[in-house]
């Protein structure tokens, strides 16, 4: 009776670690797979632009069934960190990385580059940010910009909207807040505003 | 302790049942104690956050306990205006008394308010306050009025505002671009006002009238909400526990004073600069300042502040009620038509704590109904067509030959999927006999229910069921071929040739290529009407809204599992209705050969859903005819428009729908340097602002003296819904289960333990 009880609750556990852990597992080796097609990307890029038919963008997807695409990739020098951004704010893309909302998601234009990511896996880094920090994004040309932190806010999120200026080359980091709190259903916003230098 | 039991059992039997006994005990000890540190590590996890949460909580509460108003709710209150005293103890709130006129004209209403209050001190002070705007806003005049000096603020073209603002900061002057940290919120700040003066800011702005069940309703907010900013708001947690970040944050704090202080110094300061403005007409805030806390905690109420409202109201057709849920008011009907009132408030001087509503009904009509307005601006004549659709009581349903595309890509998965699903069975379940419908399912690839539409019968009706249960979100999304596809779809045989093709696309928009869908639906026929259902926490609400108003339909978002039902509803209830469709407008082409008319296609008016057009024309207009389809019969309608009707802010409507129309063709492929002057043209000359123009605030009459007052104002008005950006769940969440594994793995021994025991 005991052992049974034991070997049950022993698995059910092991089995939740596991699905548990399948999660950032997943996170992380879809971040493998996407940085490949991105580089790869960037090759056919840099190709493309020595055979000078420029302004095409090249988006690989990262594995044939994919719905999304890299669109960018973010490098933070000071934390040592890099990561690329796919195109899309749904659920299913913020499991493999951080992703960028529509409408915000054109690189280059006048309008901000909104990006959401997981606070407990991808985005886990941005509690690190601090203000006046440089951020380097290298958009589908190749092309790389530089920003500086300029705010950090912390924001309500039960209207489930935030407000962004809309004329305004800014790239902005979302993440659930507070960082190390437990559970997914979050209710604040850790708002990062970075601006184009 | 631990050597002293092994010395012991070196000596003793192992085995006696002694031994046995202690060994068991020291082992519970251990046990016990293992248990209880993660226990407290438990704890720690979880009630440390809450704890803190707690603080926040008290926090919150002293600062609510500051507020002053001791009657009602503490954390309501009317505008409140706090001086830079140098004296902390002086520095009361002091009251803003309000006057607004509001003209409403169909569903427009003009508005002007005028705030006014004084310095009461000896000394020339900066007096800040904030005020609340209504939602939609769009400004168009701003001016301060310190002494007998004036500064206005106007729409300059963005390279010339920036002149100006450069100009003025080369010459040593104080300019300011102050950033805004809440939407809906005006905040003025106005330095150097003269001692013992008055201060008149005038702002007028156009806000919207909404229709709901027949009700008409405007909101003009005159009461605010305090929100609890946290002192460390514009940290990061890394420089929260950093003490060098704290310094820092300080600093920063000091500079902002030594910044007011300073402006004393300054012989004269005139510009406000503000970069914000945005694709559509109005004003926009940045996120990213936490603004100087207005509520400081040292400050006391001398007096609440009042507000005076005088409406005019013109429904243009008859107003059956008028009543104001939140003030007592006088009315007085001002035509012999029941169409106009004045309308002011039973007690002339009211406390602002609390916003102003005022709802109106139409006379119910079993026709639509159509209201004019004219203004006359620089020798143009602008004309504001509204149309009231008839009542819902007695109307027939007419024949249609819907599609529905439903988007089963890969970013659709989970509840966004359970929602386009459920979005589809409703709707399903509400179509009609005589109506004919298909199914068409993409991702990478298209997949349809029948080849062409069928009619409503139960067999097909089970059928669409299972296809609809069997849909899986999987794959890319590529939009154009279903699309297409929809469009061109042959119509039922046995479906009469009246019924009205339409489309209702549920998706959640991730599409790269908007442009090219939204030629598709341009380029395409015109007997057909796009609907567009935005699934999900983030549905890319431009595409929706674009790819509905090139369909001639309408959009609605489905945020969650709960609105699914009454959403969809809603918008079956609505198509299933179009009081007139086919609308069209004919002038007099002798006299009127310039008209122009916005929006250019003139979508269909439905049940519950009045509509406007607003026309610019060299000559005033003095009959339209009307000509548009009614569910079973042609409708043609001759307006004639009386001088009367003269009202203000027509211009403005006409001027956002223009600029609008001109941004839309970009989409079209227009010529982008054409497009940019003619929306900077048509900005300036009708004072709104648009994506290549600002809103900036320069004084009239500079003098050079120490006294000059200035202004820095900044203008924050609603965000805009393409603006607003959706924030997704982005927490994971596994650290949860992982730490619930990690419990049941460890009671797992214990269990064995306490059941061998």
């Amino acid at each position: 009776m005991s052992t049974i009880a034991f070997k049950a609750l022993l698995l059910i556990g092991s089995l939740l670690c596991i699905n548990a852990s399948w999660l950032p597992t997943k996170a992380w080796l879809s971040q493998a797979l996407i940085s490949y097609s991105w580089q790869e990307a960037m090759t056919q890029q840099n190709q493309l632009q020595g055979n000078k038919t420029t302004n095409t963008k090249v988006a690989i997807k990262p594995w044939p069934w994919a719905d999304t695409f890299p669109i960018a990739e973010l490098s933070f020098k000071r934390l040592n960190e890099d990561i690329v951004v796919l195109n899309g704010g749904d659920p299913t893309t913020l499991a493999f990385s951080a992703g960028a909302i529509a409408p915000f998601n054109q690189t280059n234009s006048a309008q901000p580059f909104v990006v959401a990511g997981h606070r407990d896996s991808h985005f886990a880094f941005l509690e690190d940010i601090l203000m006046k920090d440089v951020i380097s994004m290298t958009d589908q040309h190749g092309q790389s910009q530089l920003y500086q932190v300029e705010a950090i806010d912390i924001v309500d999120a039960s209207s489930g909207q935030l407000p962004v200026l809309a004329n305004d080359s800014s790239l902005i980091l979302i993440t659930c807040y507070p960082f190390n709190a437990i559970g997914n259903d979050a209710n604040e916003r850790y708002v990062i505003t970075a601006k184009l230098l | 302790m631990f050597n002293s039991n092994k010395n012991l059992r070196l000596i003793d039997y192992q085995d006696s049942y002694f031994y046995q006994q202690k060994r068991k005990k020291a082992r519970r000890k251990w046990l016990k104690a293992f248990l209880a540190i993660t226990l407290l590590l438990i704890l720690v996890a979880v009630v440390v956050p809450l704890a803190q949460s707690q603080n926040i909580n008290n926090d919150l509460g002293s600062a609510q306990l500051f507020n002053g108003d001791k009657s009602g709710n503490s954390l309501i209150h009317g505008p409140q205006l706090l001086f830079n005293h140098p004296d902390k103890n002086k520095r009361v709130a002091l009251p803003i008394d309000i006057t607004a006129d509001i003209e409403v004209s169909g569903l427009m209403a003009y508005t002007q308010i005028k705030q006014v209050f004084i310095n009461p001190y000896n000394l020339e002070l900066e007096g800040k306050y904030q005020f609340p705007l209504p939602e939609n806003a769009a400004i168009k005049h701003l001016s301060v009025k310190v002494g007998d000096k004036e500064i206005v603020g106007q729409i300059m073209e963005k390279k010339a505002a920036k002149a100006v603002y450069n100009k003025a900061k080369r010459q040593g002057k104080k300019t300011s671009l102050v950033r805004q940290q809440r939407a809906n919120l005006f905040t003025n700040n106005i330095a150097n006002i003269p001692a013992q003066s008055t201060v008149v800011v005038t702002l007028t702005f156009i806000m919207p009238v909404t229709f709901f069940n027949d009700e008409l309703n405007i909101n003009l907010p005159l009461a605010m909400t305090t929100r609890y900013q946290p002192a460390y708001y514009q940290q990061s947690p890394a420089e929260l526990y950093s003490e060098n970040g704290t310094s820092e944050f300080i600093a920063l704090n000091e500079r902002v004073l030594n910044e007011s202080t300073s402006k004393k110094n300054t012989s004269h300061e005139y510009t406000s600069y503000n970069s914000a403005s945005n694709n559509s007409t109005e004003d926009f805030p940045a996120l990213n300042l936490s603004a100087p806390n207005l509520n400081a905690p040292n400050s006391k109420v001398l007096a609440k502040s009042q507000a005076t409202i005088n409406i005019n109201l013109n429904a243009g057709v008859a107003i059956s009620s008028v009543r104001s849920t939140s003030h007592a008011i006088n009315t007085k009907v001002i035509d012999n038509q029941q169409s106009q009132y004045l309308i002011t408030l039973s007690k002339a001087r009211s406390i602002a704590n609390r916003n102003f509503n005022l709802t109106w009904q139409l006379e119910p009509s079993q026709k639509p109904q159509i209201s004019s307005f004219t203004e006359q601006v620089d020798g143009e004549y602008f004309t504001l067509l509204t149309f009231f659709p008839p009542r819902a009581d007695n109307t027939e349903v007419i024949a249609r030959d819907i599609i529905f595309i439903v988007d089963t890509s890969g970013s659709m998965q989970g509840s966004s999927m359970a929602q386009a699903k459920a979005s589809l069975q409703h709707a399903i379940s509400r179509l009609n006999d005589n109506d004919s419908f298909n199914i068409i399912a993409f991702s990478d690839s298209v997949n349809l229910l029948f080849s062409n539409t069928q009619m409503v019968n139960r067999r097909n009706i089970n059928q669409a069921q299972q296809f609809i249960n069997h849909l899986q979100a999987d794959g890319g999304t590529e939009m154009y071929r279903p699309l297409s596809q929809a469009l061109v779809m042959a119509k039922n045989s046995q479906q009469s040739s009246q019924a009205i093709r339409q489309v209702v696309f549920i998706t959640d928009g991730a599409v790269a290529n908007e442009f090219e869908l939204m030629q598709l639906l341009d380029g395409a026929q015109r007997d057909f009407r796009l609907f567009t259902v935005g699934i999900g926490a983030a549905p890319n609400g431009y595409f929706m809204k674009k790819a509905a108003q090139f369909g001639r339909g309408s959009y609605v978002f489905i945020q969650n599992n709960n609105d699914v039902q009454a959403s969809m509803s809603a918008l079956m209830t609505k198509i299933s209705q179009p009081a007139v469709s086919n609308i069209e407008l004919m002038f007099d082409n002798k006299i009127h050969q310039q008209v122009d008319v916005y929006p250019k296609k003139i979508t269909d008016l439905y049940l519950g859903e009045p509509m406007q057009v607003a026309i610019k024309s060299k000559f005033p207009i003095t009959s339209v005819q009307l000509t548009g389809d009614t569910a079973f019969q042609p409708w043609y309608q001759q307006l004639i428009i009386d001088d009367n009707q003269k009202s203000q802010g027509i211009s403005t409507v006409w001027a956002r729908s223009k600029i609008e129309d001109l941004l839309d063709g970009l989409v079209m492929g227009a010529d982008k340097e054409q497009v940019k002057h003619q929306v900077i043209t048509t900005s300036i000359a009708h004072q709104i602002i648009s994506p290549y123009t600002s809103f900036i605030a320069v004084e009239k009459q500079p003098e050079p003296s120490l006294q000059t007052a200035a202004q820095k104002s900044n203008m924050l008005a609603k965000a805009h819904e393409n603006l607003m950006v959706a924030m997704p769940k982005t927490a994971l969440g596994w650290h949860q289960q992982f730490i619930l594994g990690l419990l049941l793995m460890l009671i797992a021994p214990l269990t064995l333990r306490a059941w061998s025991k």
